[in-house]
């Protein structure tokens, strides 16, 4: 009996954490809230199961256990209206989840009569097992119709899914068919079939499988950012309640067998939790490291750490996608001459002028071609950072001429105003070029199609200045905090990594870069570079 | 009139701003022409005055003064000399309405250069 009871305290516990963790994002988010409503109906089931088990008299018994059917009678329709929310994004199956809501109030409304629970009897080894009224076996057909169909709805999202929403409802599908098989176990006694509910405790891999999505991957909108000492914490609540419940139990079994309420009970049961507390606890906190986070801070940060490198590496590709774009059509120029002069060599073959010209241009023009082949191979490869003195104007100017058939195309116009007295800094050519590119295809994107972008260079105390401005839309003030997070894009199908990039570079730099902005002027970029 | 004088050759005046590229359309041209470089708006304005050429070809993109604003200058000076257009990229709406005499897209086959030169100068006549 007590591991009935226990079960149904843990399904309250998990429940109760899930619909927490989804409520993090409770105002934004729809599906967070429709998720958590669910939630609330299973806690409160499983905390009414609890109470309803450990019921010493009938009458509170039966008022447990018409209290938990009460809060079954929602179970359906709150998960199919989540489901429904979570598989397509947004409502879609308006007027079914409203009848399906329409028959949950109807069932719940006639809870108080003898319709659905018309009493407890003793059913195997529970002395106070309800007893189905009439219309219990109308709930059951309407549990398994609403259960079944959105169980079927959530495959089928499932299997349609890709990439990480995949992984996203892999495991809430799994959870929620297993757990509600589970709970399904708590019907055959309602008919005298003689099964015990002993799936109930299973109910909890629903929960548990959501906790697990949302935390592993980010199913609900729910962040990493969630601290994991907010994890502990959770967990340690957890162990600790269900300890409670575990000497609340004994307690109830001994005093059946003792006859009487020892203090020795109540100290037995202490010293059991101090003895299995801590080493549980480390338990749990090596399980919680090694699957919510992927192993241990060091294997956290050194998967981070090659995520980051893919990532980087596929802004980077999209930047040479931009890039080569603008470089075809600065190798039509050394084109132009290569295939004029070669069309001339057979009439002029004897002209000396001719001969002279041809070795310098058609030598010249090819070294142009590989030049620009190589800047775009340059900025393909990821390499280690080479620090070196450099000058800080020809970076600029390098990158600003990778970018010069693009800046034509969208009626760019580039406005410089170096300041020269002292160019040199120690950096990485190759990794600055990178971040200015970055800041410029920002500033080409602000501006659509017109603008103009200021470049500055100037000394301050120890620093090298470089501002960047242009006169595109602007940033939103709302954005203005994040835009240097990873992922954090503001664009369609920007991947949110460029700005990323570019501070990860001048922070390599050991530098700073800030960003001023306002709404339909521009934005300015300032690196700040140590000399 | 100067350019129907027999024996006269036509002078053409190439703006690029890539000297290779002024080279090559100068070996094109220069058997049948008489053909004059500029590197940049400011100095096409400038031959234009000094030495008005019978045709112009000038590149779109250039540092400092681009194609497109010399040519509205030569036609604000009140300059009805023909105009070819030479670029890698397409030719521009915009430009297309500045009263131009055709268009040479990057790279260029030297017979095509050839006979729109031809084409421009016979129909100016």
């Amino acid at each position: 009996m007590w591991f009935f009871a226990l079960s149904g305290f843990i399904n309250f516990l998990v429940f109760l954490t899930a619909g927490l963790l989804a409520g993090i994002k409770y105002k934004k988010e729809s599906v967070n809230r429709v998720y958590s409503i669910f939630s609330f109906f299973v806690a409160v089931w499983s905390l009414c199961y609890f109470f309803w088990l450990i019921s010493p008299v009938e009458k509170s018994a039966l008022f447990w256990a018409k209290s938990l059917n009460a809060m079954t009678m929602y179970i359906p329709a709150a998960f199919f209206h989540f489901v429904d929310y979570l598989t397509n994004e947004k409502l879609t199956k308006k007027r079914a989840i409203t009848l399906a809501y329409l028959v949950s109030t109807i069932l719940f409304i006639l809870i108080p009569t003898p319709l659905i629970v018309r009493g407890v009897f003793k059913q195997m080894f529970f002395e106070f097992w309800p007893a189905p009224g009439p219309l219990y076996v109308f709930y059951i057909g309407y549990f398994s119709l609403v259960v079944g169909y959105s169980i079927l709805l959530l495959f089928r999202g499932y299997k349609q899914a890709k990439g990480q929403r995949r992984d996203q409802l892999r495991y809430p599908f799994f959870g929620s068919f297993i757990g509600f098989i589970g709970g399904a176990t708590n019907f055959p006694l309602f008919y005298n079939i003689p099964i015990p509910p002993y799936g109930n405790i299973l109910v909890s891999v629903g929960g548990l499988s959501f906790i697990y999505a949302m935390l592993r991957h980010r199913l609900l909108n729910i962040e990493l950012v969630v601290r994991k000492s907010l994890i502990y914490s959770i967990l340690i609540a957890f162990i600790t309640s269900v300890y409670l419940v575990v000497v609340l139990l004994a307690e109830r079994i001994f005093q059946g067998l003792i006859g009487y309420k020892s203090i020795i009970v109540s100290l037995s049961a202490a010293f059991l939790i101090a003895l299995f507390f801590i080493p549980l606890r480390n338990k749990i906190q090596h399980f919680v490291d090694k699957y919510f986070f992927k192993g241990t801070q060091e294997a956290l940060s050194r998967e981070n750490e090659r995520l980051m490198l893919e990532l980087q590496r596929s802004e980077r590709l999209k930047a040479v996608a931009t890039l080569a774009v603008g470089m075809a059509h600065e190798i039509k120029n050394p084109l132009s001459s290569i295939k004029t002069f070669t069309e001339y060599l057979p009439q002029k073959f004897q002209d000396a002028d001719y001969r002279e010209k041809f070795t310098r241009i058609v030598g010249n023009e090819v070294d142009k071609i590989n030049k620009i082949v190589q800047d775009l191979l340059d900025f393909a490869k990821p390499k280690p950072l080479e620090l070196k003195q450099a000058d800080i104007h020809k970076i600029i100017d390098d990158t600003l001429a990778l970018l010069s058939s693009n800046f034509i195309k969208n009626k760019i116009e580039v406005k410089r105003n170096y300041d020269f007295s002292n160019p040199k800094i120690a950096a990485d050519p190759n990794k600055l070029k990178q971040a200015i590119l970055n800041l410029l295809l920002n500033s080409m994107e602000a501006m659509e199609k017109q603008g103009i972008i200021t470049i500055l260079t100037k000394q301050e105390d120890n620093y090298l200045i470089v501002q960047i401005k242009d006169t595109g839309k602007g940033i939103q003030e709302k954005d203005i905090p994040y835009i240097f997070d990873p992922f954090y894009s503001t664009k369609v199908g920007g991947t949110g990594l460029g700005l990323s990039i570019v501070h990860g570079i001048i922070e390599e730099h050991k530098g700073t870069i800030e960003v001023e902005t306002k709404a339909k002027q521009g934005t300015i970029f300032t690196i700040k570079l140590p000399v | 009139m100067k350019n129907g004088q027999p024996g006269k050759r036509h002078s053409i005046l190439v703006c690029d701003d890539e000297e290779n590229v002024r080279e090559s359309f100068s070996l094109i041209l220069k058997d049948e022409f008489e053909v004059m470089q500029a590197r940049d708006g400011a100095e096409l304005l400038e031959k234009i005055k000094s030495h008005p050429p019978d045709l112009i070809i000038l590149d779109l993109k250039m540092p400092g003064m681009s194609g497109p604003e010399a040519l509205k200058q030569i036609r604000h000076a009140n300059r009805s000399i023909p105009v070819i257009i030479t670029s890698a990229y397409k030719l521009p709406e915009e430009v297309k309405n500045l009263g131009i005499s055709g268009f040479i897209e990057k790279p260029f086959e030297s017979k095509a250069v050839l006979k729109l030169v031809k084409e421009v100068l016979e129909a100016k006549k």
